[in-house]
């Protein structure tokens, strides 16, 4: 029991010196949580997004998020330990149902106005069958020389 | 010096308030004096600011630091290209520029419509004017340019400057604002003279055909512009992204999305007469969408990279467009009988439909582009709720709108104008949709089993298809009937329709560009300390580690590994990622080492040194299909130019003969 | 110095933007009041183009070919009415359609001069009537002077 307990401990400090380099290159996980937390450098963006190098903020915060996920914290633990140190300031919650709603909502309805611009402008069908050029239309009949005409002088 | 700048621009605020009252009252009253007097402000508007752009840069290039705009984005080690990329580099300067670029368009239609169009063009020149306006009263009074560096009220200059973000410091980056700018500043003319012949309800299209050329160059300038920033991404970043659904990137994104669509949907009023109330709304829409894009990245609104500039901007951007949309709506409901369209839809299968859902596709991707930029500030307006939306919100919304789209490309051009009959569209759909088809199932059968990849993909081959084949079909018809070679019929298909098929062109190139997305899919990436002599496997590549090296210029200090990439045992040569430190502005900036082939890209990155200062961080990456992406912007911009080639056409219609008309009129070049 | 230059640069631009001379006036190019009509027209013909095109590489069934045929050439006609009608109402040229080239200059001098005498001069454009010569029309704000034949 002492011997997994030790080899327990000789992983975990494994897995925090791997995280070392957490914060050059932040893993999905990481990138997750962190997008959950403000960055306090004075930008405001999340800590996954904070665009500073050697930001004093996000870079050891995400280092700290690596870690803590290394010996198995949950999100939601690791965000109540950031709360906990910084104040509820520092929570971003995730987009709730409205920012999802609203595009969907402007697609669905972009839907509805171009079906009501069908409806609208949608010719009233005639007999369909084209058959040969029939001249029904003393407009047409009117002009169809010249039209004939300037047609053969197209290409 | 600083104080002949000032009242340079002061002067152009002054003529452009003028030129603005001349030309819209001198056309209300038909004073022809007026309407001459304005427009030759608008020549002065131009002039002077181009005095005051002018002792700016000279300012920038001869290091002249008892201005504060130097000192903060110029300094002594800066190469010229950058100092004169510093005019810019920051919030006074690029206001500055973008005032320049509008007066230097203003001029430009000024001049080539000095005979023409007598009737709207006061109002056109007017609109542009009172956008100046605004414009310079942002150069006059919120950020002016020139002011000095004073200690106790004398002028005192600091001995070096802060330099320019040495993230900017990079020959893309130094070419993409202007062109993004030139992008943003292009729309307000379409816009200009949309609004111009609403007023005075000309008949027929005229503002379309005229600013048709306006338009296309604009978006060309866009797209060049937004690629331009996705390729600075990805080489300087060093992260090897090329998008990141940055606030100011979306809002670059967002005239284009909207100006496309415009494109697209201003061919049915060309063809039909059809939409004509649509058309003006988008095209005022892109105006400004345009005008908010310059507000989100000067404002600092929304942080981001971008952000280099913050101030208390926002408040008038903000009124100026609310005021300007409300006079927009205000003037379209106003004329709405004047819109009304020609024509009807003939059937529901057709062109026309296919343009209807392109724009609903464009129009709904544009919104929700702009709802996820705003969402964060007005949720945090209304009910306090911080809030952020990661790349993969925008991932898990734009991709399927974005594969609808790529589906639209390729569908929309098989329909015909009017009505297609099934029979019609089985002759077209037919081998190109057996062979993506086909496609998809070879990539299954190797086992791709990535869902939107195979969609995409099967959409790409599906969409170049029916290019191919249109090109083919044109091309050999041409050929048999006068007798000509292949290629040769080729030229001669596209130089009688440019704009169509200058615009396959581009849809070839959208293709091209999804591929590379698509290969996004297939990222793989390692990240190693590495000290000389050790090794590192990324993909199919051996990493090894040569030297490490380190050194010092005056304008930065790096560190620098040398690293020997090989494949299946042989040897590929080295790659060089380096770290640079910028003393001035105490900035760190990667200088990433990429293998660049036609599948995928080897991409590394030097992430810093370890803590205890012995091993390199590597980041190594393989990006498959990237180079895509950028071939698909050279087809694209291609594409974009064949279409602003005047078309071949010989088409001899009957102008109708009026008193006293000039020749000129009978054969009409298109 | 500066002072010097200022003052210079100052007088310049308000002498430029306000001293317009009657001759600085532009000669505006003349404007059909054909032209959104030509313009309608010429597109309806590339539209016909177009058809023939796509139906010769076999892209359209014949049915919709005819069809669609049929309705352009439907509209072009409608459009030629409307070009015959704003002649007859302008009083140009008779209602004889798509004169040639070569043949307008002579005859519409004459016919113009004819105008002027019966009851004032015709602005070209709108066809609005005024007693005395006009470089504008009152009505349309369209160049009344038409010699650049």
């Amino acid at each position: 029991m002492r011997r997994l307990k030790n080899s327990l401990l000789i992983l975990l400090v494994a897995a925090a010196a791997l995280a070392q380099t957490a914060s050059e290159k932040p893993s999905l996980d990481v990138r997750r949580v962190g997008a959950r937390l403000q960055c306090q450098c004075g930008c405001k963006d999340s800590v996954a997004t904070c665009s500073m190098l050697e930001c004093d903020f996000s870079k050891p915060a995400k280092e700290r998020i690596a870690r803590m996920q290394a010996v198995g914290m949950s999100d939601q633990q690791i965000i109540d330990a950031f709360v906990r140190d910084y104040g509820p300031g520092v929570y971003l919650a995730p987009p709730n149902a409205f920012g999802w709603i609203v595009p969907y909502a402007a697609a669905f309805l972009g839907l509805g106005v171009i079906w009501l611009f069908i409806r609208k402008y949608r010719k009233p069908q005639l007999a369909t069958e084209a058959g040969p050029m029939e001249i029904d239309d003393p407009e047409l009949a009117k002009y169809k020389d010249q039209i004939e005409q300037d047609l053969s002088k197209l290409e | 010096m600083e104080n002949l700048g000032s009242l340079a621009v002061l002067l152009a605020l002054c003529a452009a308030f003028y030129a603005a009252a001349a030309s819209i009252i001198g056309r209300l009253k038909r004073k022809p004096f007026l309407i001459v007097s304005g427009e030759r402000a608008v020549y002065c508007v131009w002039a002077t600011l181009t005095l005051g752009v002018g002792i700016l840069v000279f300012g920038l290039i001869t290091g002249d630091f008892r201005f504060s705009y130097v000192a903060e984005h110029s300094n002594h080690t800066m190469p010229l290209l950058y100092k004169v990329a510093a005019l810019w580099g920051g919030q006074e300067g690029s206001l500055l520029f973008w005032s320049w670029l509008l007066a230097t368009y203003s001029v430009v239609v000024a001049f080539t419509n000095r005979r023409k169009h007598r009737d709207f063009m006061p109002y056109t020149l007017g609109v542009l004017m009172i956008v100046q306006t605004f414009f310079l009263t942002m150069n006059n009074f919120i950020a002016a340019p020139f002011n000095m560096l004073s200690l106790d009220g004398v002028i005192t200059p600091v001995l070096d400057g802060n330099g320019l973000s040495p993230l900017l410091q990079y020959p893309a980056m130094a070419i993409h604002p202007p062109m993004l700018y030139l992008g943003y500043v292009g729309f307000a003319v379409p816009f200009a003279f949309a609004i111009g012949s609403l007023i005075t309800r000309q008949p027929g299209d005229g503002w379309i055909h005229t600013t048709r050329r306006w338009t296309l160059v604009t978006w060309l300038f866009q797209s060049t512009g937004i690629m331009l920033g996705a390729a600075w991404a990805y080489h300087v970043l060093g992260w090897g992204g090329y998008w990141g659904w940055d606030p100011v990137e979306n809002a670059s994104l967002l005239p284009w999305l909207s100006g496309t669509a415009y494109l697209h949907s201003v061919m049915m009023q060309e063809k039909k007469g059809m939409m004509k109330v649509w058309n003006i709304v988008l095209v005022s829409a892109t105006f400004f969408l345009c005008i908010l894009g310059t507000f989100l990245t000067r404002s600092g609104i929304v942080q981001s990279v971008h952000a280099f500039a913050r101030s208390e901007i926002g408040k008038y951007f903000v009124t100026f467009m609310a005021v300007g949309i409300a006079a927009t709506a205000y003037l379209i409901i106003e004329r709405l009988d004047y819109l009304k369209s020609e024509s009807q839809l003939e059937s529901v299968v057709s062109r026309e439909s296919s343009f209807l859902f392109n724009n609903l596709i464009l129009l709904a991707s544009c919104f929700a582009v702009l709802w996820g930029t705003l969402f964060p500030v007005i949720s945090e307006y209304t009910s306090g709720d911080k809030i952020s939306l990661d790349a993969n919100w925008y991932n898990r919304l734009m991709v399927p709108i974005g594969l609808f789209l790529l589906f639209l490309t390729g569908v929309g051009p098989l329909f015909a104008w009017r009505r297609t009959s099934a029979d019609s569209l089985r002759r077209n759909f037919q081998w190109p949709g057996i062979a993506s088809l086909a496609l998809v199932g070879v990539l299954v059968a190797v086992g791709v089993r990535h869902v939107y990849a195979l969609i995409s993909l099967g959409f790409c081959m599906f969409v170049a298809l029916t290019v191919i084949v249109e090109f083919y079909r044109g091309s050999r018809s041409i050929a048999a009937k006068n007798e000509m070679n292949f290629a040769r019929a080729l030229v001669e298909l596209t130089h009688r329709n440019t704009r169509r098929y200058g615009g396959y062109l581009v849809h070839m190139g959208i293709v091209l560009m999804f591929v590379g997305f698509t290969g996004h899919a297939f990222n793989k990436d390692e990240v190693k300390e590495m000290n000389t002599g050790d090794s590192m496997r990324v993909g199919n590549y051996d990493l090894r580690m040569v030297t490490i090296d380190h050194g010092d210029t005056p304008n930065y200090s790096w560190d620098r590994a040398t690293i020997a990439v090989s494949k299946d045992g042989a040897s590929l040569g080295n790659l060089l990622p380096e770290r640079r430190f910028y003393k001035a502005s105490r900035q760190g900036t990667s200088e990433v080492g990429i293998r660049t082939r036609l599948n995928e890209d080897l991409y590394l990155n030097f992430g810093g040194m370890s803590d205890d200062n012995q091993r390199a961080v590597i980041q190594a990456y393989v990006f498959p299909l990237v180079t895509w992406i950028w071939l698909g912007t050279l087809v694209l911009i291609g594409g974009t130019l064949v279409c602003l080639v005047p078309s071949k056409v010989k088409m001899q219609y009957a102008r109708t003969q009026v008193v006293g008309m000039t020749s000129k009129h009978a054969t009409v070049e298109k | 110095m500066t002072i010097v230059i200022a003052c210079i640069v100052a007088i310049a631009v308000i002498a430029f933007i306000l001293g317009v001379r009657a001759k600085d006036l532009p000669e505006p190019e003349l404007e059909s009041p054909f032209t959104h009509l030509d313009e309608r027209k010429a597109a309806i013909y590339e539209n016909l183009r177009d058809l023939q095109f796509e139906f010769r590489l076999g892209k359209l069934s014949d049915a919709d070919y005819q069809h669609t045929k049929k309705d352009l050439q439907k509209e072009l006609a409608a459009v030629m009415g409307e070009v015959d009608r704003l002649k007859a109402s302008l009083g140009v040229n008779g209602a004889v359609p798509a004169a040639k080239a070569a043949a307008a200059p002579q005859p519409a001098a004459q016919s113009r001069q004819a105008a002027a005498a019966s009851n004032g001069i015709a602005c070209p454009s709108c066809g609005a009537r005024f007693q005395s010569e006009l470089k504008f029309c009152g009505e349309c704000g369209k160049p009344m002077r038409v010699e650049k034949a």
